[in-house]
């Protein structure tokens, strides 16, 4: 299985996927740095302390739309290539299979949101703000659990779904979690059947703002709440674990 | 060795295989033949356990490892072929002492023992082929599967692969040879079954003395006439 | 394999576990421990800042994830959050009004967005990872508690009557629309940052002379303000514009009021001078009403003993009871 994993994380190393991570991360720094596209709320960003959040915002947002697209269609390209068979043949189960493919997609997906920090720190230190890399590295890595969260979902979704509507569901189940808790209070106004089903699906959206709030604590030096990192835990755990009953009739 | 014993496959509405039995004996090498949609793919897979057989029954000996050459092999392009060779090796669970050693014995034995340090995106078709052919290979298995082994190589590929399944068959491998070519199986099967609509049609052992007509008339015969143009009679 | 299903499921057990420890935690205490100081000075501030408003009346719900823990004297019980709220607010249940409002950790985690945002997508994304972003002192929490508590008054008893200071049509007016264009005019806001430094600078005056020149002053620049935005929006959609500041003010400016007056209750002259200073800061959105109505409340304290008496229940705009203040 480890065997798997790696392949399947060495071949989006090898086809340049991270690089072009790496180069998108730059020009995203990039732009923190040139000031001059730069606007929020009318007015422009130009102290270090201003572009921080900006600048993690855009790699926690950045990182799991990468999530996204890197999970699409790993597990679709192995069934089209059938490399399942050379696979399957020697033994491997499918849940085996699927599970170890859905950990490179995790694995590479992190990778990815490491690699957009590191051109963060080469912003922290051009500003000569070394000091706090090791804080913002703490909180990406929290960040990393949500984006771990929706690679595990989208990959399992590729098992079944054709990537056009899995990449649509990711999505909105991304942004659905970053607004946990505003389409929490919404549904929670909703009346009749509607309202039933709303409250329903929220109940199953992981709460991605919850595990925000907590990395955005920890990099500003407020007490963290283990809670919502734990639940992200259970969530991971809960999707690898359904990629064991997931597999496509026909291979 | 290998044995399918009234074999069906149904998909919605329709039997891709229907009742289709045979069986394979150690040391030979036995052809399937049929034209395109015949069922010889299903067959397979049924074989290798990657589709569910709706009825009758695929008995393997006990112990018995299968390797399998699929028709058109997808390897990691950014992968060497000694790469390749050692991620499906590691699969297996081999142990690296022997995984070198195997590795090296099978690629010297397929001709890629100087391209092993280069990468699959390099390798021509035929080339490709004999990677699938090695790692079908990989922990001695005692049947090999080939799907469609010389299918879209050029004239020195096909001499190369029907050398190197020769030479498989003279160290005593028993193959299953899946290939619209008919010259080809005829050069190295020792037995066929010809398939049409997911069932055996006719089956014809070119070790007996009295099997007068070449594969090319039994195959026109057999199929009555209606010859699928996807047929290569060379 | 074996090793791996065992360790698996060991991985399971574990995270498992850890969810049930960290999330049968319940109430932090200390969200206890800012209740009971809350509800301690409550007759306080019924005797000394707003006659007929009793904070220990309202059930207060600090809502840790999605359980409410409903506190009301030495009461205590737990029910499924109603309304799951990012900040705090009143609301009017079966048995009357509550106090909903998220646990201290939570709004420690909300910073600034505690306190309101201007309304801009991009700072609410942004706001959560900003570097200033502190944890919300005690007395803070207290002082949002009463702000709301206030809120728990007006709702339940002069919500209608105050609303009537809105303009009848008020369905059918954009007024984040014209709040947009305002904010965006240098000119206008320029003057707002001026009426709220005029304000603070009121606030702080020791000479009486100077006291009553400092409110003409501020009412000419409200007016000077006034004339600016019905030229930008013109007299009619400015008039119901100005009805919708009256009544921010109103509604909110008094509830800011409240949190300034409860740091000074406490005694926290860090927490007071910090909303004090807010008068001298500029800033755009509904929030700077809050600002302007806390800062004309200030100023009406030092005007008249009584002008809270019945400010609900007459829903006159701030403004308009300084003015008349003012000229007696």
């Amino acid at each position: 299985m480890t065997a798997l994993i790696i392949n399947s994380f060495r071949e989006k190393i090898r086809n340049k996927t991270l690089y072009v991570t790496a180069i998108v991360g730059m020009l995203v720094m990039l732009m923190l740095t040139c000031t001059g596209g730069l606007e929020i709320n009318g007015q422009k960003m130009i102290s270090f302390k201003q572009m921080v959040p900006v600048g993690i915002t855009v790699i926690n947002l950045i990182g799991s739309l990468l999530a996204v697209m890197i999970s699409l269609n790993t597990i679709p390209n192995e069934f089209e290539r059938k490399t399942t068979h050379l696979v399957l043949v020697r033994g491997i189960r499918p849940w085996q299979y699927m599970f170890a493919l859905t950990v490179g997609n995790i694995i590479t997906s992190i990778l990815c949101v490491l690699i957009l920090f590191a051109s963060f720190a080469g912003f922290c230190i051009f500003w000569g703000q070394v000091g706090l890399i090791p804080r913002a590295l703490a909180s990406i890595i929290m960040l990393s659990l949500n984006t771990a969260v929706i690679s595990a979902i989208v990959s399992l979704f590729s098992i079944k779904l054709p990537a056009f509507i899995n990449g649509i569901l990711g999505i909105l189940i991304y942004f659905m979690g970053v607004f946990h808790n505003m389409l929490t209070v919404a549904a929670g106004a909703a009346d009749g059947a509607g309202g039933v089903v709303v409250r329903g699906v929220m109940h199953i959206i992981p709460d991605f703002i919850a595990v925000q709030n907590q990395a955005s604590n920890f990099l500003v030096g407020n007490p963290v709440d283990i809670y919502p990192l734990v639940v992200q835990l259970l969530c991971i755990y809960f999707v690898l674990t359904l990629t064991f009953v997931t597999f496509r009739k026909e291979v | 060795m290998l044995e399918c014993i009234d074999l069906v496959k149904r998909y919605k509405g329709y039997d891709a295989v229907s009742g289709l039995s045979f069986a394979v004996h150690k040391g030979e090498v036995l052809g399937l033949l049929g034209p395109n949609g015949a069922g010889k793919t299903t067959t397979i897979k049924m074989i290798l356990g990657l589709a569910t057989v709706t009825r009758g029954e695929v008995r393997i000996t006990s112990g018995v490892r299968i390797g399998y050459s699929p028709e058109t092999p997808y390897f990691h392009p950014f992968l060497t072929g000694f790469e390749v060779m050692i991620f499906f090796s590691k699969l297996q669970g081999m142990d690296r002492k022997t995984r070198v050693r195997q590795i090296e014995e099978i690629l010297e034995m397929v001709g890629l023992r100087e391209a092993g340090d280069k990468k699959v995106k390099v390798y021509s078709k035929g080339m490709l082929q004999r990677l699938a052919v090695a790692q079908a290979l990989l922990g001695k298995p005692d049947i090999l599967i080939l799907d469609e082994p010389t299918s879209g190589l050029d004239a020195l590929g096909r001499v190369e692969m029907i050398r190197l399944i020769n030479r498989l068959k003279s160290e005593g491998k028993t193959i299953i040879l899946n290939s619209h070519i008919l010259s080809d199986v005829q050069k190295v099967a020792d037995r066929a079954v010809i398939i049409q609509n997911g069932t055996k049609v006719k089956e014809i052992d070119f070790r007996d003395e009295h099997t007068s007509k070449d594969l090319e008339s039994t195959f026109i015969e057999v199929l009555g006439g209606a010859v699928d143009d996807s047929i290569d009679y060379k | 394999m074996k090793a791996f299903k065992i360790t698996y499921g060991c991985i399971g057990l574990l995270i498992i576990s850890l969810c049930l420890y960290f999330g049968s935690r319940g109430l932090p205490e200390k969200n206890r421990e800012l209740y009971n100081r809350a509800y301690s000075i409550s007759n306080a501030v019924e005797s000394r800042i707003w006659s007929g408003f009793h904070f220990n009346q309202y059930p207060v719900a600090v809502r840790k994830r999605s359980t409410e823990y409903v506190l009301q004297g030495r009461k205590e019980t737990k029910r499924e959050a109603v309304l799951p709220v990012t900040a705090a607010t009143a609301y009017k249940m079966k048995d009357g009004m509550n106090i909903l409002i998220p646990c201290k950790e939570d709004m420690d985690s909300l910073g600034q967005m505690a306190e309101g945002l201007s309304g801009s997508g991009d700072e609410l994304f942004t706001a959560q990872f900003a570097l200033d972003k502190e944890a919300m002192p005690d007395n803070r929490y207290i002082a949002i508690l009463y702000h709301e508590g206030l809120h728990a008054l007006q709702l339940d008893n002069y919500f209608e009557r105050m609303t009537n200071i809105l303009p009848k049509h008020k369905d059918d007016i954009d007024f984040n629309g014209m709040l947009g264009e305002i904010d965006g005019q240098t000119g206008i806001m320029d003057l707002y940052k001026k009426e709220t430094k005029t304000l603070y600078g009121i606030i702080k005056s020791k000479d009486k002379a100077e006291f009553k020149t400092g409110i003409k002053e501020y009412l000419a620049i409200r007016s000077e303000r006034e004339k600016a935005v019905k030229s930008r929006l013109g007299a009619k959609k400015a008039e119901d514009f100005i009805r919708y500041e009256n009544f921010y003010e109103l509604m909110e400016g008094t509830a800011r009021y409240m949190e300034i007056r409860i740091a000074e209750i406490l005694k926290d002259e860090k927490l007071y001078d910090e909303y004090l200073d807010s008068l001298q800061e500029s800033g755009t959105g509904r929030e700077k009403y809050y600002r302007s109505g806390m800062g004309i409340c200030l100023v009406l304290d030092k005007l008249s003993s009584e002008w809270k008496d019945d400010i609900f229940s007459r829903a006159v705009p701030l403004s308009e009871v300084l003015n008349k203040l003012a000229e007696v």
